[in-house]
Order: C-alpha cells, then sequence, then structure tokens
C-alpha cells in the first residue's frame, strides 16, 4: 500500500488522539486493533527511516510495537 | 368477568387482510373499569372507548368513521348504542367507558338509527359493488350488510355526487370522489399517522369534499406514505394495483428492505402474483405506517433489467456469457484460489451489504475468515456508520442506538443533528414530528435547513446552521455551556462513569477555546444560539439525540459520536425512555451488518479478532483455525489493489463503483483486480468491471431476518420463488464448498441457529421465537430473554461510562479561491441510495434526477439560473448536474443527493476520511461550479469526465 496513504492514516490519528499520558497506549492499540500487520510494519519501517516527520509520541508508539513484534 | 387488555384472537372489522379494526385506539392506561356489555361484564383499562370494549369482548359495533389508528371523531352516526341512565344514543367510539356502565349495542332503537344512517350514504354511492376493485374489502359494502339494508327509499335521483371525478395523478393511488362518504378518515390519518396535513375538507354540507390542495395529489404536499389509503373505508381511496390485479387472496409477513427503520409489512398477494403491501399495526418499528418506498415502490423486483442467470466473461471488454450456476461456481472458487496460490492468501477478499439479510451476511464472512482464510472482510457500513460504531463502543461499551423507536413519545427535548428523517427515516419521522406537535421543544443541527425546522405544525426552536466540517467545535460548545453553567447531572456521572476520564474531559471541555464565542467564529452559529440551545438540552426532562450520516460522514465522525455520547452522560440522558443517543441507520440492515462480524477487525457480537478465547470458539465450530489479525477495510483494498496486492474481490449486493468516494480512484482499483465477482439484481457501475456475475434475490424472495436502527431482528418471510433459482446464501456455501471449505445448511433457520449459538447478544433469537413474538431487540439471551428495547439502564454495557475528550481538528477540505464552495450530500424522500431499486420505480415521478441546491446570491454571483445545467468542480473530478436556487442551503454551501450514477456526485468527492475508521468524508467537498458549456464532456459521458479530471 502506498506510503503516503499510511502516514497521512497516522497523521490524522496522532491529531485527533489528544496529548496527554494514555496518547501513546491509544495510538499503539489503535493500530494494533485497526491495521493489518503489513500496513503496521511497512509504516514501522518509514518511520524508523524518517524520524523527524513524526512527532515523539508517535516514533515511542512505533518503537515499542517493534520491540514486541520482534520479541 | 373476562379480562380486556390487548387481545389478538378476535377481529370484529378488517383493515387490510387479516389484522382487527377495534375502532379507537387502546388505552394505556392502568387503572381497570368495569364496564358491561349486552349482559356480560368485563375489565378494560380506564380511557378505552365503548366501541373499542365491545369489539374487544366480541361484541363488534358499526362503525364507519372510527379506525383503531386515528382518536376518535364522532361523525358518522353508525356506532350509536344505548347506555344505562344516558338519554339518547351516544355515539360508542366518542364515550369512554366508566366504572359500572351498562351498555346494550344491538338494541331495536339503534338498529333502526343505523340502518336510516346507512340509507342516507347509500343514496349517494355508486351501487357497482360487484365491479368496484374494493369488492370484498369495503367497509361501507359491509355496514349495509350490518345494517341490514335492503332498498333505498330515497331512490338515487336527487342531487348526488355520482358523476364527481378520479383524480389518478398519484402514480401509486387513485382518488374516485363519486365514492367518498366524506367521513374524514383520510384527512386525520394525514395529520395525526403521516403528520403532513396535506388533506382538508372544503365546503360545507352536501358540498363538502376531500381536498389535497393544489390541483390534485400529485401537485400538493402529499407525500405519498398510503396512510389515508389504508384508512379510506372505501374505495374513493385505492391502490391502482389493487384495480388492476384485483382484491389479494392471501398474505405473508415480511420486512421492508429501504431503510433503517425496518417496516413490518404484509404482503398481500393474489395466487403468486403481488398486489399491494399493507404497513403491519403489530410491526414493533413502524405501528401500522409505512413511507412511499416500503408501500409502493417494490415493482423493481420483478423489472426486465433483473439478471437471473449467472454471467462469466475472462475480461471486462469482453461481453458477458450466460453460463450454468455450477460453471459460475467452479470459476470464481478455480480463480480465487489461483490468485491466492500466486499472490498470497491475503490478495483476496469481500464486501458485504446492508441490504442483505443477516444470515446472508454472517456467511458471507464466514466464507471470507473460513474459505478465503483471511480476515479481508469489510461491510458497506464502513462508509456510512462505521463512526457509530468505534464512538459507541469507546464510550458505552457496544456499537448500538440506545433506544427504541417508541421512546421519542417520552422526550421533552428532541436533537436532530446530521440527519433528515423526514426524507430518510419518514416513518420515525412522523412519531417524531407527532411528539413535536404535542410539545416537546426541538433543536435541528444542520448546514441545511431540512423540513422539520419548518413545516406544517412543526417550527425547530433553535437550528444552528453550522458550516460543513464544523459539528465537532458545536457540540464541544455546547457541552462547554453545559459544563461551565453548572448544568452536569453530578449524580448520574458519580454513579455511572469512570471519574478519571471525566475529571480529565471536563477540564479539556472548559478551555475557553471550546466556548460558543470561539466557536462562532469556526461554526458560523451564533454563540448566543449556542448558548440558549445547550440550556434547553440540559435541562429538558428528558432529552435525547437523533443522528444521521452528517455526523458520521466527516473526517471527525467518531470523534462527534463521541461527542454526543459525552453530552448525554453528562446530562444524565441515557438509560429510560426519551433520552438516549440514537444513529438513524441509512440502509435496513447496518445495524445487523455490523453485529454479524461484517468488520475485518471483530467476529459477530462485536468480539474482535485478537481475543483468543472467542476465536477459539469459533475454530472449534467451524473447524477451521483463524487469523488473529485484523483485515483490509475496503479503502485499504481498493489502494492495495492499486499497489498489486489486493487482487480479487467478492462484492456482495453493493455498488461501490457509485456509492463509494473518489470514484476515479475506486475505478481505477477494479480495473487492476485479475476478478471481481458481483452478487447483485441488476447489472451496476459495480458490475462494469466485473468478471463474474451473480444474480441476487431480492427481499420478497429471501429468507432470514433484517436488524433495524433499535436493534429489532425482525423476520423476512420469501413472497415469492427466487427469480435465479437460489437462495443467496445457497452460493455463498457454494463457492465456499468449491474452494474446499466445507459450509452447509438446509435452511435459513439454521444460520440464525448457528450465529445465536455463537453470538452472546443473539443467544435467544430464533426463527420460531421471532414467528411466535414478531420481533426483538437484542441482546436477547438469558439475562434479557423477551429483549432489550432500551439499553444502558442500571450500567453500562461496559461497566462505566467512559468519557472521551475530544478535540476539533478542522478537516483539510477547505473551501479557497479555486473551489470556495462546500459541497454536501445527501438523500431524498423518494430515491434510495444509488437509485438501484427505486429508479425502476414510479418513483422517479418525484425525483427524475439529481439536482445542485444552491444558495441565490452564489447563483447570483455565477450567472446561474433555476434549472440550468452546471459544472461542479473539485480537486477530484467534475461532473454536470441541474441547478436548483434554493434558501434551504446557506451562502457558500450547495448541496446534491446521490441516487443516478450519471450525476456522478462521487466522481468529486475526495479521499479524506474519519481518522478513526475511515469513513469517507462525503459531506464536506470543496467545490467551484459554472454554466455548463460546449467545452464540458456530456452528462453521460464519465469517461471522458475522468479523463478530463
Ligand atoms: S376519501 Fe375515503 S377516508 Fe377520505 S373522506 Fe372519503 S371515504 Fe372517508
Ligand atoms: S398519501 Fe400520506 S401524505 Fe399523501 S395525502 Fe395520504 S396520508 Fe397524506
Ligand atoms: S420508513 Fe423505511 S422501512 Fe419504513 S416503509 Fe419507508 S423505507 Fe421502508
Ligand atoms: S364510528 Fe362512531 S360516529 Fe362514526
Amino acid at each position: 500500500m502506498d506510503i503516503t496513504i499510511l502516514t497521512r492514516m497516522a497523521h490524522d490519528i496522532e491529531k485527533n488522539i489528544p496529548v496527554h499520558d494514555e496518547t501513546y497506549l491509544r495510538i499503539s492499540e489503535h493500530l494494533v486493533k485497526f491495521w493489518t500487520p503489513k500496513m503496521r510494519s511497512d509504516f514501522y519501517q518509514y518511520v524508523v527511516s524518517n524520524r523527524t516527520e513524526f512527532g515523539s509520541t508517535m516514533n515511542k508508539v512505533v518503537d515499542e510495537l517493534r520491540a514486541k513484534a520482534n520479541a | 368477568m373476562t379480562i380486556l387488555s390487548d387481545p389478538r384472537g378476535t377481529m370484529p372489522m378488517r383493515s387490510g387482510i387479516g389484522e382487527p379494526d377495534y375502532g379507537t385506539p387502546k388505552s394505556n392506561s392502568e387503572v381497570m373499569v368495569s364496564v358491561t356489555i349486552d349482559g356480560e361484564t368485563h375489565l378494560v383499562p380506564e380511557g378505552t372507548s365503548v366501541m373499542r370494549a365491545a369489539g374487544e369482548s366480541g361484541c363488534a359495533i358499526p362503525k364507519l368513521c372510527a379506525t383503531d389508528s386515528l382518536q376518535p371523531f364522532g361523525s358518522c352516526r353508525m356506532c350509536l348504542v344505548e347506555i344505562d341512565g344516558r338519554k339518547g344514543t351516544p355515539a360508542s367510539c366518542t364515550t369512554p367507558v366508566e366504572d359500572g356502565m351498562v351498555v346494550r349495542t344491538q338494541t331495536t332503537k339503534v338498529a333502526k338509527l343505523r340502518k336510516s344512517v346507512m340509507e342516507l350514504y347509500i343514496s349517494d354511492h355508486p351501487l357497482d359493488c360487484l365491479t368496484c376493485s374494493a369488492n370484498g374489502d369495503c367497509e361501507l359494502q359491509d355496514m349495509a350488510g350490518v345494517a341490514g339494508l335492503r332498498e333505498v327509499r330515497y331512490g338515487m335521483d336527487g342531487k348526488n355526487h355520482l358523476d364527481a371525478p378520479t383524480d389518478s395523478s398519484n402514480p401509486y393511488f387513485s382518488f374516485d370522489e363519486s365514492k367518498c362518504i366524506v367521513c374524514n378518515r383520510c384527512v386525520r390519518a394525514c395529520d395525526e399517522v403521516q403528520g403532513t396535513l396535506a388533506l382538508t375538507i372544503e365546503g360545507r354540507g352536501f358540498n363538502s369534499k376531500v381536498s389535497p390542495g393544489g390541483l390534485n395529489f400529485l401537485s400538493s404536499e402529499c407525500v405519498s406514505c398510503g396512510a389515508c389509503v389504508q384508512a379510506c373505508p372505501t374505495a374513493t381511496l385505492q391502490e391502482k394495483s389493487v384495480i388492476d390485479l384485483g382484491m389479494p387472496t392471501r398474505t405473508v409477513q415480511t420486512t421492508c428492505a429501504y431503510c433503517g427503520v425496518g417496516c413490518s409489512f404484509n404482503a398481500e398477494l393474489r395466487g403468486d402474483e403481488l398486489v399491494r403491501m399493507v404497513p403491519t399495526k403489530t410491526g414493533g418499528a413502524n405501528e401500522g405506517h409505512s413511507c412511499v418506498k416500503g408501500r409502493f415502490a417494490w415493482g423493481y423486483a420483478s423489472h426486465s433489467d433483473r439478471i437471473t442467470k449467472p454471467m462469466l466473461r475472462e475480461k471486462i471488454t469482453d461481453e458477458w456469457r450466460e453460463v450454468s450456476w455450477d460453471e459460475a461456481i467452479q470459476f470464481t472458487a478455480t480463480k480465487f484460489i489461483a490468485i491466492q496460490e500466486k499472490y498470497g492468501d491475503n490478495s483476496i477478499g469481500g464486501i458485504s451489504s446492508s441490504r442483505c439479510t443477516n444470515e446472508e451476511i454472517f456467511l458471507v464472512q464466514k466464507m471470507v475468515r473460513a474459505a478465503f482464510g483471511n480476515n479481508n472482510i469489510d461491510t458497506c457500513a464502513r462508509v456510512c456508520h462505521s463512526p457509530t460504531g468505534y464512538g459507541l463502543s469507546t464510550t458505552y461499551g457496544t456499537s448500538a442506538g440506545t433506544q427504541d423507536f417508541k421512546s421519542v413519545a417520552h422526550s421533552d427535548v428532541i436533537v436532530v443533528i446530521g440527519a433528515n428523517p423526514t426524507d430518510a427515516h419518514p416513518v420515525f419521522a412522523s412519531r417524531m414530528k407527532r411528539r413535536i406537535r404535542e410539545g416537546a421543544n426541538l433543536i435541528v443541527i444542520d448546514p441545511r435547513k431540512i423540513d422539520l425546522v419548518e413545516s406544517a405544525h412543526i417550527s425547530a426552536d433553535y437550528h444552528l446552521q453550522l458550516q460543513p466540517g464544523t459539528n465537532v467545535a458545536v457540540i464541544n460548545s455546547i457541552a462547554h455551556v453545559i459544563a461551565t453553567e453548572g448544568l452536569i447531572d453530578e449524580e448520574f456521572v458519580a454513579q455511572r462513569c469512570d471519574p478519571g476520564p471525566f475529571k480529565r474531559w471536563r477540564s479539556f471541555i472548559e478551555l475557553p477555546e471550546n466556548s460558543p464565542e470561539v466557536v462562532e467564529a469556526q461554526s458560523g452559529v451564533p454563540a448566543e444560539i449556542i448558548r440558549q440551545a445547550a440550556r434547553m438540552y440540559a435541562s429538558g426532562k428528558n432529552a435525547a439525540i437523533y443522528y444521521g450520516l452528517g455526523v458520521t460522514e466527516h473526517s471527525q465522525g467518531s470523534t462527534m459520536v463521541m461527542g454526543m455520547a459525552n453530552l448525554a452522560m453528562a446530562t444524565g440522558n441515557i438509560g429510560r425512555d426519551g433520552v438516549g443517543i440514537n444513529p438513524l441507520r441509512g440502509q435496513n440492515n447496518v445495524q445487523g451488518a455490523c453485529d454479524m462480524g461484517s468488520f475485518p477487525h471483530e467476529l459477530s457480537g462485536y468480539r474482535h479478532v485478537s481475543d483468543n478465547a472467542v476465536r477459539e470458539q469459533f475454530e472449534m465450530l467451524w473447524d477451521v483455525k483463524l487469523m488473529s489479525d485484523p483485515g483490509m477495510r475496503i479503502p485499504n483494498m481498493f489502494d492495495n489493489a492499486i499497489s498489486g496486492e489486493f487482487r480479487g474481490l467478492f462484492v456482495h449486493g453493493e455498488d461501490i463503483a457509485q456509492s463509494d468516494p473518489n470514484t476515479m480512484h475506486v475505478e481505477k482499483s477494479l480495473k487492476s483486480m485479475d476478478l471481481v465477482v458481483v452478487q447483485d439484481l441488476f447489472l451496476n457501475e459495480t458490475s462494469k468491471f466485473a468478471h463474474v456475475f451473480l444474480p441476487g434475490t431480492s427481499f420478497l424472495e429471501k429468507d432470514g431476518t433484517f436488524t433495524n436502527a433499535e436493534r429489532r431482528i425482525n423476520r423476512v418471510r420469501p413472497v415469492m420463488a427466487a427469480k435465479n433459482g437460489k437462495q443467496e446464501w445457497q452460493i455463498i456455501c457454494e463457492i465456499s464448498q468449491a474452494m474446499g471449505y466445507d459450509m452447509h445448511y438446509e435452511n435459513a433457520a439454521q444460520i440464525m441457529d448457528e450465529i445465536a449459538d455463537i453470538t452472546p447478544t443473539f443467544k435467544g433469537v430464533s426463527f420460531a421465537m421471532l414467528d411466535e413474538v414478531g420481533s426483538v431487540q437484542w441482546p436477547c439471551n438469558d439475562a434479557a430473554p423477551e429483549g432489550t428495547p432500551i439499553m444502558h439502564v442500571d450500567g453500562f454495557v461496559r461497566g462505566q461510562g467512559q468519557f472521551m475528550e475530544t478535540p476539533f481538528v478542522p478537516t483539510e477540505e477547505r473551501s479557497n479561491r479555486k473551489f470556495p464552495l462546500l459541497l454536501t450530500t445527501g438523500r431524498i424522500l423518494s430515491q434510495y441510495n444509488v437509485g438501484a431499486q427505486t429508479r425502476r420505480t414510479a418513483n422517479v415521478t418525484w425525483h427524475p434526477e439529481d439536482v445542485l441546491e444552491i444558495h441565490e446570491s452564489d447563483a447570483a454571483l455565477r450567472g446561474i439560473v433555476d434549472g440550468q445545467k452546471i459544472a461542479v468542480s473539485s480537486r477530484i473530478g467534475e461532473t454536470i448536474l441541474t441547478a436548483t436556487v434554493s434558501n434551504r442551503v446557506p451562502a457558500g454551501v450547495v448541496h446534491t443527493t446521490f441516487h443516478y450514477p450519471l450525476s456522478g456526485a462521487n466522481v468529486i468527492t475526495t479521499e479524506f476520511s474519519d481518522w478513526a475508521t475511515n469513513c469517507p468524508e462525503f459531506k464536506v467537498t470543496a467545490v467551484e461550479i459554472r454554466p455548463a458549456d460546449s467545452s464540458t464532456a456530456p452528462l453521460n459521458d464519465l469517461e471522458a469526465v475522468l479523463t478530463k479530471a
């Protein structure tokens, strides 16, 4: 799937989930609950190579989810 | 002494085939009073009329102007009785029973009076009973018999109405004035049941007559609901199908397949031919009412365009060729398997339709999960109410509306947000209008001035005419007023809601950025109006919110659903009659499609595929290993098709090429696939890109259930034999079997048994149970064996209600210099969705094409006049529509419907979608319009339009 679509979806999620302690958890839960494994892995890969395009929360989400997936 | 409260067994009078008519409405009083009728004593609820008490006891009193769907009127004098201790002969329809009353219904005195009354009626009535279309179903004829009338002493030569003209202007019924007895039932039906007030009695005495206003019925305010036709005791108002085909002789009870109201109907047949559809009084959703679609627009089922034989082609440029079912099924299965072998298990998927039965939908998702071996199943609810599922399950714990339809009768404040019930959910709108006429307050939040804002005897207290795309800002500002003006129901919140999220929500909502004064600049709604509306909602005893696609089809659809859920919790408007959060579902079985596990992330009963315990239950029952990760949503399927990962699609009863946004993108993705299988009634826009066409069954041929917007599970019974020779669930089983997964059922009832077996909220449901009780609202299980009309009564499904912060994030789709107008889309009464059904009926009389509503200032600025062809362009594409200059939309906003493929409304809608569910943002598209000229692509050349775009 076109990575620009995935990043747009991720930015939409990031913008709409209010920033506080639970933001990280809610975004992770959302990705795991609604995105296919392929969408997730393509997205993680993109974030890792383009970290500055995303805020610290999304970077943290991706790092944690990648760690979990590789565990 | 017998107690008479709700008898079903007796049938004193006819109203349609087999439905008793007790003359006046039932009393809901719990106080019982005693009455003696013709020597027998009975107990009846206080307020019951003498006529109804007599009818319920089996002593039918003759009547003409009374019928139990209307308040008594007392004009015909056929129902006279004698009552001990009372002078004269009172009309039994207008006389309520009093405790100890002694009534005589069959005395010589009343018999004589009734006969004289009848004689007068008949002296001015054509005596063509034997050739009249209503012969055998005419109350005047019946009453003449009951009164013992054998001759008319006055003769027929005096002044009369026998030559009065017939108005045949309505495509579905005629009005033969010569047969009218001026009983007023039609006028009252239009007022009391439908709420349109289209009819009046014009003139006085001998000259009095029914008038639809205007020239005739067609040019009047009439919305063709059929209530007057049903109420008419003579052949004056008669269905044309009865006039053409004759009186029906048998009945099959079934459910309308159009909107989410889910009205119950008696399909009345003569032999095997359907003659008419009559709404049933025992139907839980409609209680005897209907709209023009369900009542009259069923002819599409027998339309000559129906495809009844399977068809194949290797390439979409080839001609279709008819094949046997075996060949079609084998071709489909072999191709799907070949694609999976080449591109992997995830390369195919399916889309189910809310137009199909629960049983069919359940099997489509089962086929995808078990036979395809993936979770790539989605439903058309993706493009309408998926945000409802997300928002309500997050806040309350379940993906469904909280109330039954009857609940609105207890509402003191009704808020309608982004919905147009009089057009899209007409029978529910009639209930709502009745309550508003009784005095409930009404708040409408909508960019467009819908009918409810101002119509006969209805006027909204507040119309918050917001800019498209600012719903969340407005709902937040309403909540801000409630929170900052001390209007929160602290007790309810403390008892029922999770305190942590509430505290956080409260701090968020009280921020100045959510104040009406700030939101006024964003939404265009004056701050003071927001404040007053908020106070009205919070201080009404029972306040209810009803909403539609104007809430969900936005980039913040899910946020808005949560915003409304917050509001109901904050004011304690949950868990009893008259309150709640109520999605008005567009299609007949949107609720059912969601319940049946059609979303890629959840199994039936809204249980996530990653839940090991749940998945194991399914694996055991289905004898197959299931995937634990979510599959693709519809837009993911399209995107993945274009990138080459997704190659095969089964489309069940859905015209995605017309109904989904950004047509060019959808068509490109369909063209990219190796196999597109369409199962439908007609060749449609999607089938242009299909390799296999499998003919489907209309609702008149289906056997199963639909679940309406109030969670009511209704039976759909076959009225006629399947024209394609197979039930759709059989076709799904055969494809699965051909793909190597054994799926077999003897009948549809067995499928429901499996659904009940594996879905906790359906545990008590079966065809046998539904046949016995009529319908039931889920959850229906050991805890609620009779179903659940109102949810969250003692606690939320998720335990404590969860407040969610709902920050307003403006859509990226904004008007600008190039595209200065905002287009929003909607529906109209006579058409339904993409129009595949209604366009094949006489409903086209009212809506022969989609039009673009435009405010007069925007039209004047561009030199556009009413009726002119105009080109409408967005950054995605361009289409052509006819302009209607209208003050329904504010300046800067234009509106159209999407019922005709040629309109190409979705050629211009964009790829933006709800952040949580990817429900398309149909309701906001920045556009520009200009008069169409020769450089504009012709209307019927979509390809040219697309290429140009
Ligand atoms: S049209 Fe029918 S219902 Fe209406 S007044 Fe005449 S007889 Fe009565
Ligand atoms: S069909 Fe319905 S709207 Fe039309 S006149 Fe009869 S009751 Fe009124
Ligand atoms: S209101 Fe809806 S369900 Fe009822 S008759 Fe009309 S279209 Fe059918
Ligand atoms: S039925 Fe009672 S007055 Fe007509």
